[in-house]
Formats: C-alpha cells, structure tokens, sequence
C-alpha cells in the first residue's frame, strides 16, 4: 500500500512537472501562451508565447526550427467560422514570441481563438474574455 | 584609324542585337494605367452616386488595394460647393457593418490630415462579402448624418 502510494504520487508529481498546455509534436515542443494585456474586445490586445522542449521541467526557452505564425480565428455559434484581424509578432529572444496588436471584435456569436501554427502544426489558445 | 571604326560598327551591332534579344518592355514606352497602390481606387464599392454629408461632397480613396484581415486605410475629401476642401461641421465618424451576418468590426480610427483631409486607420475585413462602410457626421455620440459607402471583397 505505501509503495503504491509513493509510486502514485511520483506519478502525479510528473504529470504537474512535465507540463505542457500545447504540444507540437513535429519538434517535441510544449508551449504555453500569457496575456500581458487583456483580453479584451475592441481595443489592443498583448500576449507572450513560450516554447521549450518536451520534458524539460524547467521550460527552458527553445526557439522552433520551422517558421511560426499567429492569427486570430472566430468560432460561431451556427458552426461556420472566419479570421479576424491579422497580428505582428516579434521573436524577443530565442522561443518567445510577443504579440502587442491582438484585436478582437466583439459583437460576434461565437468566441475568438489565438491559432499557434509551427510548420505545418497548427494549434487553438481559446480566448476567455469576460 | 579604320580599326577604331571597326570596332565601333561591332560595338553597335552588339548593342543592337542585345536590345532586340532583351525581354520585356521599355518601363518607358509602357501604356499600362497607373497601378491603384498610385491612383486610389474605389472599384470594390458599387457606389455611383455623388456621396454628400453634411451638406458637402464626400470622396472616399482607398490609398492600396484592400485586403482581408489586414489593416486598410481610406482617405476622405470633403469638398464644398465650389471644389473648396473644407471641414464637416460636426465630427467624422466612420463604421463597418456586415448587414447579412449582423455583425461589425474593430473601431476605425480617424487623423485630420488637414482641413478637409482625414485618414481613417485600422479597417479591418474578416470575411468575404458585402459590407457597409457608415460615414457618420456626430454630436457627441449623437448621429446627426450618415451615408453608407458599399463594398464588396
């Protein structure tokens, strides 16, 4: 019981250490994306998205060999869905991606997703905006 | 004496095949129309009609071809009756509406480029379609005018 107890707990303890919100499996890379400013509708929004190896508990930051893309996708409510306003990113330092003119229009049934592409990958960050 | 001129007959006759075996037209000699990025354009819109707001002609240009998703900007004349370029009384407005889906689109934002002369920025498209540009004349957030400019992508 005490053995299936610590084998139980070393478990969980890397499921939480290997953490890893998006994972591009082309390059083995986790990434992880934070709001600096908003979310919010109808203004300027900012974010950072992060990249480091599969793994590596301390998500070291690795920059992604393929090229690596962000736009803004809308998701409706009567199943159809579109683009939104193109955004600019900018490789601060090697595998972090800042992001300062995220626009998203309110208004819409439906709700907006950040589209994370790395070659041919492309993966969906809902955007919760209260 | 005669090999100078020898050499000059080959020079010419070099430069003479060369000029007929390059392609391509002299930029030159072209009949092409200016491009639109040059000229403005307002050939996505169908509208025919003079624009008139607030009592003055109203002419909407489109400063480079206008793309989906990407940030388009519109210059906007004001012209009196005489051909004078002059200001609205109230404040230019400008909105996006997609009238079959219901929906807009980011705000647009509006410079003074001198009197008469505004810049509208951040005319975002996020679909194919038909859509209404509003241009509105307001008082404070009153609506006093408005004429809808169509386009179509």
């Amino acid at each position: 019981m005490k053995k299936l107890l610590v084998l139980l707990t070393t478990l969980v303890s890397v499921n939480i250490l290997a953490h890893c919100p998006l994972y591009f499996s082309a390059e083995d890379l986790c990434a992880d994306l934070e709001w600096t400013n908003g979310p919010a509708y109808n203004v300027e929004s900012g974010f950072e998205v992060s990249f480091w190896r599969n793994g590596d508990h301390n998500h070291e930051l690795v920059s992604p060999e393929a090229e690596v893309s962000f736009r803004p996708w809308m998701i409706m409510s009567n199943g159809h869905s579109h683009g939104g306003p193109a955004m600019t990113w900018q490789e601060v330092e090697a595998g972090l991606f800042e992001i300062n003119d995220a626009r998203f229009i309110g208004g819409m049934m439906g709700y907006w997703q950040v589209l994370i592409k790395v070659g041919d990958e492309e993966l969906a960050v809902k955007v919760e905006i209260e | 004496m005669s090999t100078v001129t020898g050499i000059h007959k080959i020079l010419f006759t070099i430069m003479v095949l060369m000029s007929l075996a390059s392609c391509g037209d002299s930029p030159f000699l072209s009949d092409d129309e200016p491009s639109n990025s040059i000229r403005g354009t307002d050939t996505i819109s169908t509208q025919t009609n003079e624009l008139i707001l607030g009592g003055l002609q109203l002419i909407p240009r489109y400063s480079a071809t206008v793309a989906l998703y990407e940030n388009n900007s519109i210059n906007i004349i004001f012209l009196n009756s005489v051909g004078e370029l002059t200001d609205p009384e109230y404040s230019l407005h400008l909105k996006l509406w997609m009238p079959d889906h219901g929906h807009g689109s980011f705000p647009i934002e509006i410079t003074k480029v001198q009197d008469g002369v505004y810049k509208a920025d951040k005319i975002f498209f996020t679909m194919p379609g038909y859509w209404d540009l509003h241009l509105q004349l307001k008082d404070g957030e009153s609506v006093v005018e408005e004429v809808l400019w169509p386009i179509t992508l």
